[in-house]
């Protein structure tokens, strides 16, 4: 089915909404609790823009009916719909996902927040994308922050935060069941229970269970074994003891297991073995927030929360415990609105050998302090402030960092918003350049192996940082018409190399062999820059669009020292153009067309063309308690890669989904 | 099928389309008020007035509205035989502030200093207020709706609430946006 045709035949659909009755509505409003009257949508602007208006970030919100209405089983492939995010499925289970470049399956500058709870991993600095679930109904938004967010949010935010926030329970109420099931062999079944003790007490618990089956290799086109299931229970109570007081508890467990071959380097011919198993992921948390309200003015809170994550898979064997502590005061002053907080966090590491890999310290304990203070001065009433903020963070590889920001907003006229930044932020290092030996490739000369292995920096390893400039745009020029954009310039300095030593011999693990050592060094520097752009059309109640585009250009050098050989491949690893559109059409008898198109540019470096993303979702909603509908991922392509050579090929899923509520 | 008489079909759909902005827009401020009324009806619910303010056990629950009416039927047909805590709940309209005191809640269709002089009469007089214009809130009235991310939802001034010597539920509280008067 061609482009061309597949668009007409989408807007005659769109032209079916022209003709229409009202919408069903209840008999008479006085019978709706107040809850169920200020959800009632009562005009079809998406208000996002003016909640936003005056963020002197980057910001995108994927709300709760984005995520139902596009159909996206995943918290990775929801961030598809937010613009300067890059977002490539490498296997089954792996996402490449990152904020305005540098995007792997490892990407270390962005930071990922479930309820306030880290998630990044700081064993790689990186989060595992698998076991970051949640059931989506229940979530009510998810903010993308694109750009440095260290001020607040601390080290590791250099490129992003993305901030997953999940409903109060009160607003969770009552049964939800809802089961899909794909051609790709994939089940999503959850089942959520909503209650309350009392007025003021509120709490809910679920199940959800997810399987999703192999994919096949991009270039072999062999069973991938990359298959996974998971499954994820958790609970939450809000509890409002008084006018003054909220505290929310919160508490999830998953277990889950996900196929893998791993083809790892052997000392022994023919230099590298095959092995594949079924990896354990497992985990836990456990997480309680108290805020407390002194006057319209002054509003503290204070959080903790205990993580336990294990993951056993071939490369890699681990299990940690992180227990965090934070504070945070909310002032208003006449002219100054002032936040600031401190927080301590403890990580412990339990690394066991593996075939691949070695640390040492196998167990590492490190212990994070931080503070940050941030003044949003009012300059002119309503027309110009400035943000003046640092955080201030004590970690056990590098000491102390400090990563201050400026920021300016104009509200240039009613609904037009200028907003602008300079801000730096640090991202510490990570146990894998630290501690970490691996063995990375092994092949023979003559009877001699020879091998390439990942040895840790013993050095006085610094934090990569960046300075950040942004300059934004916000604007509603109709009712039913607004857009934002944003424009960046990035300059980094100490990013990672991978740094060839010299040839060494070595005994230990027998047999004899060579090694040639390969280590981390902060040998690289460079800059990025672009631009993001977002919009939303309602030209119509019933129908809606959204387009996102982002540019990145990423130049790098390598220091004269550097013995690198790929230093400046990670140029052109990152999509350099990205574009998306949505809508959202609703036809007669409470049916509901949506689709979105997604273009990603090539990767140069690894191969991988660029590719269009169209997917398509009907659904049928006659009350609000039930809700099915059909969908397919990838419609128009059977099959392509989205990320490096090697990993498995994405391609087209029809599934169908049902909800209940009662 | 070329690509002309594609582009021609497109463009025809957006011009429909450009064209029923219009008639949407009726239909959305007929719901937007329909929603308030039935606001209006479960703040009934939510409050707590002093022991004096009915004259007796069967005096109704009295819904008023001063100044502009922009409910139309939405209001009366809301309320139409529906009771709370076993009283009627009626809508009367007024033109004079003195008049309106008689009201439990009362809906302030005015503007500038006539807004403000009303809601200074109004002060102490155990009644409701509750407007929709941005400046509501700073002028002394106790609840003003407004319009965020295209939902109803209210403000509410406590303080406000407080010199009626109203008693403000926390249902109501919690779902609202706590605000405080300007300038004290």
């Amino acid at each position: 089915m061609s482009a061309v045709r597949y668009c007409l035949g989408f807007l005659i659909i769109c032209g079916f909404a022209f003709t229409l009755r009202a919408e069903e509505q209840p008999a008479n409003f006085g019978d709706l609790s107040i809850e169920e009257l200020m959800n009632i949508k009562v005009t079809s602007v998406s208000k996002k823009v003016e909640k936003l208006s005056n963020a002197t970030s980057a910001i995108y919100v994927i709300t709760n009916e984005d995520l139902r209405r596009s159909g996206v089983s995943t918290i990775a492939d929801a961030l598809r719909m937010a613009p300067g995010v890059n977002v490539a499925q490498a296997d089954a289970h792996t996402w490449a996902i990152s904020a305005r470049g540098f995007q792997s399956g490892l990407s270390n500058k962005l930071l990922v927040l479930m309820d306030g709870r880290s998630v990044y991993s700081p064993l790689y600095s990186g989060v595992y994308w698998d076991t970051q679930d949640a059931m989506l109904e229940d979530l009510d938004r998810i903010e993308v922050v694109r750009g440095p967010g260290a001020t607040v949010w601390g080290a590791n935010a250099v490129n992003g935060v993305i901030n997953v926030m999940s409903k109060s329970s009160a607003d969770t109420q009552g049964w939800l069941a809802s089961g899909s099931a794909g051609t790709k062999d994939t089940t999503i079944d959850s089942v959520r229970y909503g209650g309350k003790i009392n007025d003021n007490a509120f709490y809910r618990f679920f199940v959800k269970y997810q399987k999703y089956d192999e994919l096949s290799f991009a270039n072999t086109g062999l069973a991938a074994h990359d298959g996974w299931d998971n499954l994820h229970a958790g609970t939450r109570f809000d509890f409002t003891p008084s006018k003054e007081d909220k505290i929310v508890l919160q508490g999830d467990y998953y277990h889950g297991m996900h196929e893998e071959t791993q083809t790892l380097a052997s000392l022994i011919a023919p230099f590298e073995q095959v092995h594949t198993q079924d990896a354990t992921m497992a985990g836990g948390n456990a997480l309680t927030r108290w805020t407390h309200t002194f006057s319209e003015t002054s509003e503290t809170s204070l959080q903790f929360y205990y993580d336990r994550t294990e993951r056993e898979e071939l490369k890699l064997d681990q299990a940690i415990d992180t227990l965090d502590v934070d504070f945070n005061h909310h002032l208003k002053l006449p002219r100054n609105e002032i936040v600031y907080g401190f927080g301590y966090r403890h990580v412990q590491e339990h690394l066991n050998q593996t075939l691949a890999a070695t640390f040492r310290p196998p167990n590492r304990g490190t212990e994070l302090f931080s503070g940050f203070l941030q003044d949003e001065i009012e300059v002119l009433k309503d027309k110009f402030s400035i943000t003046l903020g640092t955080k201030v963070e004590h970690n056990d590889f590098t000491g102390f960092e400090v990563q201050p920001s400026f920021k300016a907003l104009w509200n240039a006229a009613k609904d037009h918003t200028v907003w602008a930044s300079v801000s730096r932020s640090v991202r510490t290092p990570a146990p894998t350049e630290t501690d970490l030996r691996a063995y990375l490739l092994a092949t023979a000369i003559g009877r001699l192996p020879v091998t390439a292995a990942l040895e840790p920096n013993q050095n006085d390893l610094s934090s990569e940082s960046e300075i950040s400039y942004e300059v934004g745009y916000r604007a509603k020029l109709h009712p039913r018409f607004s857009f934002d954009t944003t424009a960046f310039f990035n300059n980094y300095k100490d990013l990672r190399s991978n740094d060839a030593g010299r040839f060494f011999v070595e005994t230990n693990p027998p047999p004899l062999h060579l090694t040639l050592p390969v280590v981390q060094e902060p040998n690289v520097r460079g800059d990025t820059y672009g631009t993001e752009l977002s919009a939303n059309w309602d030209p119509l109640d019933r129908l809606k669009f959204s387009a996102g585009y982002s540019f990145l250009k990423i130049i790098l050098h390598q220091d004269n020292k550097s013995h690198a050989p790929d230093a400046q491949a990670a140029e052109n690893e990152t999509p350099r153009n990205q574009f998306n559109i949505r809508a959202y059409v609703d036809l007669p008898k409470n049916v509901q067309f949506d689709t979105s198109v997604c273009f990603y540019d090539r990767l140069l470096a690894l191969n991988v063309a660029s590719y269009t993303r169209v997917d398509v979702r009907v659904g049928w909603r006659p009350t609000r308690n039930f809700d099915l509908s059909v969908g397919a991922q990838n419609l128009m392509r059977a099959e392509h890669v989205e990320f490096a050579p090697g990993t498995s090929k994405i391609g087209r899923n029809v599934y169908f989904k049902l909800t209940l509520r009662f | 099928m070329s690509h002309r008489s594609a582009s021609l079909r497109l463009f025809t759909l957006l011009v429909i389309a450009a064209n029923s902005l219009a008639l949407s827009a009726l239909s959305e401020e007929a719901l937007e008020y329909k929603v308030k009324a039935g606001c209006l009806f479960n703040f009934a619910k939510f409050v707590d007035w002093p022991a004096n303010t009915f004259p007796d056990q069967n005096a109704p629950i009295i819904i008023g509205i001063l100044g502009s009416d922009p409910f139309g039927e939405a209001l009366g047909q809301t309320v139409q035989d529906r009771e709370i805590s076993g009283r009627k709940v009626v809508v009367r309209k007024y033109s004079d502030p003195q008049n309106a005191r008689e009201a439990q809640i009362l809906f302030v269709g005015l503007k500038g200093d006539l807004l403000a002089s009303a809601l200074k009469s109004l002060e102490h007089s155990s009644v409701l207020t509750v407007g929709e214009n941005s400046s509501f809130t700073d002028a002394g009235g106790i609840v003003c709706f407004v319009i965020r991310d295209g939902r109803v939802s209210f403000d509410i001034n406590p303080e406000a609430g407080k010199k009626a010597g109203l008693k403000i539920g926390s249902q109501l509280l919690r779902v609202a946006h706590i605000v405080s008067s300007k300038g004290e």
